[in-house]
């Protein structure tokens, strides 16, 4: 029994055949790849707006910026999303749809956490562009001509 | 409004030290610090009654704060702490930030031991 236990993967696969292990792999990267280019959509649109305002209209370099924080978002979450995935063969149909939803959680949590830290950025950036254009916050005392 | 002109009591040490901070930061718009009591002061604020007993900030298209109001416009001048600016002048900040600048104005001859510098820079000073 004790032997059991300490079965290698290699002999498990070949005992029981890995049978889902390469559907979790396909079904996660499937997933992971829309997951993170939805998110990219999303973020490059709303924040083009957001940096189109900070940049005061200067388009080409609110839309490279955009671009350039786009194509970090990418390499940051697929690069992340697939060095998340570690399958090890799956015994059952359940086994491998438990493992995937677990891991497809984490991912997205992940991502969720990297999204808003993307948003205080970009509210960062935008707060010190509005505040170079503040006026005094106290009223004068007197005026003169 | 393209510049402003702090007007500040140049009998007083720590005044002195905080127009030296003041000239190290770097600012929005530019600033130019005039010591209340000089000739140059007199030629162009003479009118306002307040230089020399308060600190005093002119905007260069006439508009005057004055004391803890002053205090906040020459922080809202500068990029590190426009910030700051806005949260001492808010209601909760307000009252204790505008005290405490009175509290230290008031006194402001008696600090000058505790900055180390009782130098007279100013020529048309008497004492």
């Amino acid at each position: 029994m004790k032997q059991a236990l300490k079965r290698t993967d290699q002999e498990v696969v070949e005992l029981t055949g890995d049978r889902y292990g390469v559907w979790v792999y396909l079904a996660y990267v499937t997933v992971a790849v829309g997951m993170t280019a939805a998110l990219a959509r999303t973020l490059f649109r709303a924040g083009g707006v957001f940096l189109t305002d900070v940049f005061q209209g200067q388009q080409p370099l609110a839309d490279a910026v955009n671009r350039l924080l786009v194509t970090g978002f990418y390499m940051l979450n697929l690069g992340y999303g697939l060095y998340l995935l570690r399958a090890e063969p799956q015994g059952t149909a359940f086994e491998a749809v438990a493992y995937l939803v677990g891991r497809l959680a984490l991912l997205l949590v992940t991502l969720g956490i990297i999204h808003f830290v993307n948003v205080f950025v970009f509210w960062k950036i935008r707060q010190g562009a509005e505040r170079k254009t503040l006026p005094p916050p106290v009223a004068p005392q007197a005026i003169i001509t | 409004m393209n510049r402003l002109t702090v007007l500040y009591d140049e009998r007083c040490a720590v005044c002195r030290r905080a127009r030296d901070w003041l000239l190290e930061q770097p600012t929005y718009l530019p600033l130019e610090v005039l010591a209340a009591g000089s000739p140059a002061a007199r030629a162009r604020y003479g009118p306002v009654p307040w230089l020399g007993q308060e600190l005093v900030v002119i905007s260069d298209d006439g508009r005057i704060w004055v004391g803890p109001a002053a205090f906040v416009t020459a922080l809202w001048a500068t990029m590190r702490y426009r910030s700051w600016s806005f949260r001492l002048s808010g209601p909760r900040l307000a009252p204790m930030a505008e005290s405490f600048f009175q509290m230290v104005s008031r006194r402001r001859h008696r600090w000058a031991r505790f900055v180390g510098d009782d130098q007279i820079e100013c020529t048309w000073c008497h004492n």
